[in-house]
């Protein structure tokens, strides 16, 4: 790992790295904290590097549980490239398409309802979207392909939703 | 994963794994529910050495909640800087009462 080096004029190239691992939720946790640890590393706060972490785990493990649907021999591919004020992540695999070929919108599911009808589920997308400044997907031949852009430091998640909440079935 | 006592007559189960993540959280859901099937009304779950939770260790805990039954409670205590993110973000701290330990957790009025 280095640190960022400035040329003449006092610009610091990007520093990338890439990785490819296995579709498991095993290797999912490696790499989330590999990377995690090297972003520290390259000096990125403590609160973002939160954030980043929790959105790295979201994203690996949706291609994991849905794109691969939990074939393990699949490929995750994903590159991680790290300037001053930015960090941009770029995630591919082979596994089935988003439906619609679309980013699931992530409202946040709504949580004031009777505890039995309390989703346990949903909450990724909800995460990935409040934690990250943009997430764009594209279908390229048979390749899933995620960008995710976090602006650096992140600001602090508000905790006041300014997004709608999806409403329970039953209250 | 977990390890329980009894303290006032209230279960406390002290998680000894640092995250709760997509790897854990069916182990997790599991062995809350071997531990909790039967047993004190109130239980509170020690999450001080959990360092993360991302959102399939937030369902798993959800779902301990409601492994229970009704008329039993869970709380939780000791919640880390990020977990306790994830719970704000998520609303989650209006569903589960969040103490910062154990002690303040035992010294609060029943419900």
């Amino acid at each position: 790992m280095h640190a960022l080096r400035c040329d003449d004029r006092g610009n610091a190239p990007p520093d990338t790295r890439r990785v490819s691992f296995k579709a498991t939720t095993a290797d999912a946790r490696e790499q989330v904290c590999d990377i995690r640890d090297m972003l520290g590393f390259l000096g990125v706060d403590a609160q973002s590097l939160s954030s980043i972490e929790l959105v790295l785990a979201e994203v690996i493990n949706n291609v994991v549980e849905h794109a691969y649907a939990g074939d393990t021999a699949g490929t995750i591919d994903l590159n991680c490239e790290l300037d001053q004020t930015h960090l941009h992540i770029h995630l591919r695999d082979q596994g089935k398409p988003f439906p619609s070929l679309e980013l699931p919108d992530g409202q946040r599911p709504d949580v004031d309802c009777a505890l039995y009808d309390l989703p346990e589920g949903g909450f990724g997308w909800f995460l990935i979207r409040k934690l990250t400044t943009s997430v764009t997907y594209q279908r390229v031949g048979d390749t899933n392909a995620l960008h995710l852009l976090f602006d650096l430091p992140l600001q602090a998640a508000p905790p006041q939703s300014d997004v709608p909440a999806q409403t329970c079935l039953d209250r | 994963m977990i390890s329980c006592t009894l303290t006032d007559g209230v279960q406390i189960a002290t998680v000894q794994a640092s995250r709760i993540d997509a790897e854990v959280a069916i182990e997790f859901k599991d062995k809350m529910r071997d531990e909790t099937s039967d047993g004190p009304e109130r239980i509170i779950l020690d999450l001080s050495q959990v360092e993360f939770v991302d959102s399939s260790g937030l369902g798993a805990i959800v779902a301990a909640m409601k492994q229970l039954g009704v008329g039993r409670k869970l709380d939780l205590c000791g919640l880390t800087q990020s977990v306790d993110n994830v719970f704000r973000l998520t609303r989650m701290d209006t569903v589960f009462r969040l103490y910062p330990s154990i002690d303040t957790a035992l010294a609060a009025p029943a419900a």
